[in-house]
């Protein structure tokens, strides 16, 4: 099943704070109308693949951060879940849908298409539309990318913004990357979070 | 690598007790509170064995926050603080799988009900309200890890001076959602939760919330208070392999539990005690097994001990209850016993504790918290002594 | 408790070979609901269902769940190695309703 509409990518931004970190690329796609929220996150997954593309897996992975924050991930599924259960019997359930009633399940989904096994993180948000959403994955994916790097190869990480609810489900996904100096964590942060909180609010 | 962090205060609530001392002697004795509850059976569960909190009035829906509110109540009285400092400067790190599951049970069950108000942000919201506190929150969704993440949360959050001090833990109140769900996943013991012993069938759920007290070690120093313990690492990785499996080589687990010694600046031969995942499943603890197995490879195995055949798994507050315990063994010098492991797996070939456990060749100084959560999510927490 | 009842929860007075038939069908429809467009071009009922037919560790907790949803009865985790592919499920279910359950399988037998 397709997404409608159009998904686009962003230009590419350089972020200076005395570190080298970028915006690589950025995506934001409807979630069609689906069954359940997995079927309509795997309805579009594959379409995220030019943003990871960026960074070659080695030996089969790609070491970044995946980071995920959503204000309703999981819930229509646990209601879902239970109500189901409830027509079944208890001991009759059926457990297929058991592991998307937790937030989490995009995160690890996602990092397994993509074979993401650094840091794995889903933050829920009571609205993922205010800027206080990006804050915490923000301030996050900052220090993922100050982290010190031995080689000075730079660190890679990818941020998700997921609202599956009846009005606009949507998805945004940005990948991140550089080597950051930790004294410009708490700045990088600030900017990483104004830049997406604002790619979020002014694209549809 | 940035400033120090230390605990300065505990809290916990747990099937074992309504306190974290409660609880952590309880576990001492070797206790479990695992038993068969009617209600369950009543309902027309398939599974109806669990941990279960037995004096909480609090309505369903609300239990959660019950929980956290004590919890955090225990902690910030340990602290020092009847009424937060700085209140703006405070932040509040919480981890839960499901949030208020008893709410979205009632939504399944037909009841109109505004699920945002029952969600893991709930009890961010719920503290807040407790202490007066306006500084950062963040609700931390990565289920059974949930609690290693907050606390890492809130250590990085001191470090960029976002918070100044913070509460940080997980919360898990009772869910028949997740009884029915790992029920019908067969992930659930046949009869009691054995943490890497031979016979085990499986895991058993609990519930409770547990709580820290965080700052930087300045500033607990200069205000008089006692660190109880300091966090040196969080270490994270995803196997990215299975929706529910872990990887059976462990490799995930292994490099979550290097990274958080990488971190920690801590070689594995320091460490004295490995507070285990041992969630009782066999394919989970066999892979953590491997992991262990890979990570010591070269050094003497530390003392290894799991709590969830005690407590059950209390799933998003599961690590930071133990991390709770992971504190009081090293104020105490003392592992406490793994209750439900008896006989070594020759598949895993480690053996826990089977009776509490004193140090004998050095003081225990370093202790890993592991938590790993469905989907391959992996998390250590590396504590140690505090020392000036 | 809600159980939808099929009419395979009561066929002791169907003939055996329709009963077995039935059974039979209705699981090749589970199967395919699970796996949907993953399964391979040729398959039969003495398809394994992990080897041949690709299920995984979840897909075969939600076989068996509706396995049990569809005859009504109650799989105990020890015979779920047992159910390899829908022959060996089918032959399950009529010894359930034989009510010939068997020894409990121990380590030492063979694997169907």
């Amino acid at each position: 099943m397709m997404a409608s509409g159009v998904g686009r990518i962003l230009n590419d931004e350089l972020v200076r704070g005395g570190s080298v970190v970028a915006l690589r690329a950025s995506l934001s796609l409807p979630l069609p109308s689906a069954a359940s929220e997995q079927a309509a996150l795997e309805a579009v997954v594959d379409e995220f693949a030019p943003i990871f593309a960026g960074v070659p897996t080695v030996d089969g992975e790609r070491d970044g951060a995946l980071l995920v924050v959503s204000d309703d991930a999981g819930a229509a599924t646990a209601v879902n879940f239970w109500r189901d259960a409830l027509a079944a019997g208890l001991g009759f359930a059926s457990p297929a849908a058991f592991p998307w009633c937790l937030a989490n399940a995009p995160c690890a989904t996602i990092a397994r298409r993509f074979s993401v096994t650094g840091p794995n993180c889903t933050w829920l948000t009571p609205f993922v539309d205010s800027r206080g959403a990006f804050d915490a994955p923000a301030a996050w994916l900052a220090d993922q990318l100050c982290a010190n790097s031995y080689e000075g190869t730079p660190r890679e990480a990818w941020l998700v913004a997921l609202h599956f609810g009846a009005q606009s489900p949507r998805v945004m996904v940005w990948h991140w990357s550089g080597t950051g100096n930790s004294a410009e964590s708490v700045a990088l942060g600030v900017a990483i979070r104004n830049r997406v909180a604002e790619d979020w609010s002014t694209t549809q | 690598m940035g400033a120090r962090i230390v605990v300065t205060g505990v809290g916990a609530i747990t099937p074992l007790g309504a306190t974290a001392d409660e609880t952590w002697q309880s576990t001492l004795r070797g206790e479990s509170a695992a038993r068969d509850f009617a209600d369950l059976a009543a309902e027309g569960h398939r599974v109806v064995r669990a941990c279960r909190i037995e004096n909480c009035d609090a309505p369903q829906e609300r239990r959660g926050r019950a929980l956290a509110i004590a919890a955090a109540h225990e902690a910030m009285h340990q602290a020092g603080w009847t009424n937060a400092p700085r209140r703006d400067a405070g932040g509040i790190f919480i981890g839960s799988t499901l949030g208020e599951s008893a709410a979205f049970e009632q939504a399944g069950a037909g009841k109109a009900i505004d699920l945002r108000d029952y969600a893991v942000s709930s009890f961010c919201d719920a503290i807040a309200v407790e202490f007066a506190v306006t500084g950062p929150r963040e609700a931390i969704a990565t289920a059974c890890a949930a609690g290693n993440y907050a606390i890492g949360a809130a250590v990085l959050a001191l470090r960029q001076q976002r918070a100044s001090w913070a509460i940080a833990g997980g919360v898990e109140p009772f869910s028949k959602l997740s009884m029915v769900g790992f029920a019908r996943s067969r992930a659930m013991a046949s009869h009691d939760c054995r943490p890497f012993d031979a016979q085990r069938s499986g895991m058993l759920v609990g519930e409770g919330a547990g709580m820290v007290v965080l700052e930087r070690l300045d500033d607990a120093l200069a205000r008089g208070a006692h660190p109880l313990a300091e966090v040196r690492g969080l270490g994270l990785s995803s196997d990215a392999h299975h929706p529910t499996a872990p990887r059976a080589d462990g490799r995930g687990m292994a490099r979550a539990m290097g990274a958080a010694l990488a971190q920690a600046g801590i070689p594995p031969a320091e460490v004295d005690w490995v507070n285990v995942h041992g969630t009782g499943t066999r394919a989970s603890d066999a892979a953590e097994g491997r992991a262990l197995r890979e990570v010591f490879d070269r050094v003497p195995t530390p003392a290894l001990s799991g709590s969830k055949g005690a407590l059950g798994h209390a799933l998003g507050a599961a690590s930071a209850i133990e991390a709770v315990l992971c504190v009081l063994g090293l104020r105490d010098q003392v592992v406490p016993p793994t209750h439900g492991h008896e006989t070594v797996d020759p598949e895993i070939g480690l053996a826990c504790t089977r009776e509490r456990t004193v140090p004998t060749r050095r003081p225990m100084r370093v202790v890993m918290n592991n938590a790993f959560a469905f989907g391959g999510i992996n998390s250590t927490l590396v504590l140690t002594r505090y020392e000036a | 408790m809600a159980r939808k009842e099929s009419p395979l929860t009561s066929i002791t007075t169907a003939p055996a070979d329709q009963a077995d038939a039935e059974l039979r069908a209705a699981i090749r429809r589970e199967v395919q609901a699970i796996r949907r467009e993953k399964l391979p071009l040729v398959w039969n009922d003495e398809s394994a269902y992990q080897k041949d037919l690709g299920l995984d560790s979840l897909d075969l907790v939600e076989m068996v769940a509706r396995l049990e949803q569809v005859t009504g009865l109650f799989v105990p985790d020890e015979d779920i190695a047992r159910l390899t592919s829908i022959t060996a499920t089918a032959e399950y279910v009529r010894a359930r309703r034989l009510g010939s359950t068997g020894p409990a399988r121990t380590r030492d037998e063979p694997n169907p």
